[in-house]
């Protein structure tokens, strides 16, 4: 998986429709900035944290690459199960550290498939400092992936982005 | 090729919104308060037993995806065609060769994979709506009501968005119009759309007992539910659970006020074109109660936000705040709870109401 140093952050308010009554009582519908725009980008804080607090579990043994990414993408094994076409005890054994050994390739293929990842990003963490971009390409159904790191810099080459 | 004269805008809800945008190609100017309301769009569900995006149980605030656009064109009487494929390959035919004929077709797809949205966005919701205008090799092109121009979406992030196999899903699914009728009798539609709401939402007492989460009966049960959090959730489970269930009452697609303010504008506008001071009255009552509702969720933001961000804390600090978290808790709770009487008691008077719709105040 690849960790941008930088946390991901909201680049512009999040806007929206919203209806309120004006100043006649007419219920009328504007676009602008969501009410709890606030919220929504300390969300991304949050984020960042909570990758890192996986990151560590996974690290220490605690979950397996499938846990970290079941719980990063706030899913539960009820839905991953029905998605992955697999039973939900299935799920519970591969997000273990023991289980994910015995996962086969094209059921991991299925995984990479619903994160929407590559099968490359169970087995290794990227981290990308500050000044750096990471374009990546996906090939053969996700089995192949490629990384072209380039200095952020303007007029650098991202390559095909993915 | 892309759909000539399409024309794309922004919406609150991206079902109602898509609905309105294909509407107004196929030649039939309505607003989205109109599809919501006579598309039942209104409803209360505490999915207990399913998990939301916030981390929390799902709750559901509109009609299950999907039942607004069937409901809405039933009862206008759009010619629509609605298909379930059974391939992604199938569908994707099938969608190649009404770009080609310059047909723009709605699909429900998994908001997760459609990357031009802001990344807070990309939750697993497989009941997104957005239409399909034009393509270009690989590169699909769709109207997003959340996106506020027409979006580019990958053939691959398309197919993984349109086949989930998720609960809840309309896997390779499309709807498109194919007549719109030259008049539209909005009264006729818009009683029997209330009569629809009204009984989905109180429901008879046998009924009740037994779905004692949906309608009024799940916002009762929600009322008290929320007020469990801090024992079965910790840190930032507990804290984002909060967050993110103010953020979805009020942001995430429901014009604030979990929908209700919406609804409001659907009364106000068949006041006026009922003539009727009565139905004016029942909108601003609705339109009060969804900045109720919207006071509330800010008092939840409120609440979440004091909870730490760092789970390493979480355990001293609950140690010192349980008490002071409990009673705003508590306090939403009640309001919860006061949003469901009213709610029991509106839709009471709206049934009332409804059924003597354009005879006159």
């Amino acid at each position: 998986m690849i960790i941008p140093e930088k946390a991901d952050k909201l680049s512009s308010p999040s806007m929206a429709v919203m209806y309120d009554a004006d100043a006649d009582g007419k219920c009328v519908p504007t676009y602008k900035t969501a009410e709890f725009n606030e919220e929504i980008a300390i969300y991304y804080e949050q984020r960042a944290m909570e990758l890192k607090r996986l990151h560590a579990r996974l690290l220490a043994g605690e979950i397996s690459p499938i846990g970290f990414f079941v719980e990063h993408q706030r899913m539960d094994i009820k839905d991953v199960a029905a998605r992955a076409r697999l039973g939900q005890s299935a799920v519970r054994k591969h997000m273990t550290p023991e289980g994910f050994g015995k996962v086969r390739v094209e059921v991991l293929a299925r995984y990479a498939r619903i994160f929407d990842v590559a099968l490359a990003d169970f087995f290794s963490f990227v981290f990308v400092a500050d000044d750096l971009e990471v374009a990546t390409e996906r090939h053969q159904g996700r089995l192949i992936q490629q990384l072209k790191i380039f200095a952020g810099a303007p007029g650098a080459d991202p390559g095909e982005e993915r | 090729m892309t759909v000539d004269d399409y024309k794309h805008a922004v919406a609150s809800h991206c079902e109602s919104g898509s609905v309105r945008n294909l509407l107004a190609h196929g030649g039939l100017q309505v607003s989205e308060p109109m599809i919501f309301g006579i598309g039942s769009g209104p409803a209360f569900y505490y999915l207990f037993f399913a998990r939301g995006p916030s981390g929390l149980p799902l709750v559901g605030i509109r009609m299950p995806p999907g039942k607004i656009l069937r409901n809405f064109g039933k009862l206008c009487g759009i010619e629509m065609f609605a298909k379930q494929y059974r391939s992604t390959d199938e569908a994707l035919e099938a969608a190649n060769a009404l770009i080609d004929e310059g047909i723009p077709f709605a699909i429900s797809v998994d908001m997760f994979y459609m990357k031009y949205l802001p990344s807070f966005l990309h939750v697993h919701a497989p009941f997104h709506f957005i239409i399909v205008v034009g393509r270009e090799g690989d590169r699909y092109s769709v109207s997003d009501p959340y996106s506020e121009e027409i979006a580019q979406l990958d053939v691959e992030d398309l197919r993984l968005a349109w086949e989930t196999h998720a609960p809840l899903s309309r896997d390779n699914s499309m709807f498109r119009v194919l007549a719109v009728p030259e008049q539209v009798d909005w009264i006729a539609a818009a009683k029997k759309a209330i009569a629809k709401t009204c009984k989905n939402m109180l429901m008879p007492p046998v009924v009740r007992n037994i779905f004692w989460f949906v309608g009024i009966e799940g916002m009762r049960a929600y009322s008290k539910k929320l007020r469990e959090w801090p024992d079965q959730y910790a840190g930032v489970k507990l804290r984002e659970g909060i967050l993110m269930s103010a953020v979805a009452f009020e942001d995430q697609g429901t014009g604030g006020g979990a929908f209700r303010l919406m609804y409001g504008a659907f009364l106000q506008e068949l006041a006026n074109l009922a003539g009727s001071s009565h139905f004016g009255e029942l909108a601003d009552r609705m339109i009060e109660h969804g900045r109720f509702w919207r006071d509330t969720s800010r008092m939840m933001i409120k609440a979440g936000k004091t909870v730490p961000m760092d789970d390493d804390a979480f355990a001293d600090w609950i140690a010192e705040n349980r008490g002071q978290l409990d009673e705003r808790l508590a306090e939403i709770g009640d309001r919860f709870a006061r949003m469901a009487d009213f709610e029991a008691e509106f839709f009471a008077d709206l049934r009332a109401a409804g059924s003597t719709l354009g005879r006159g105040d």
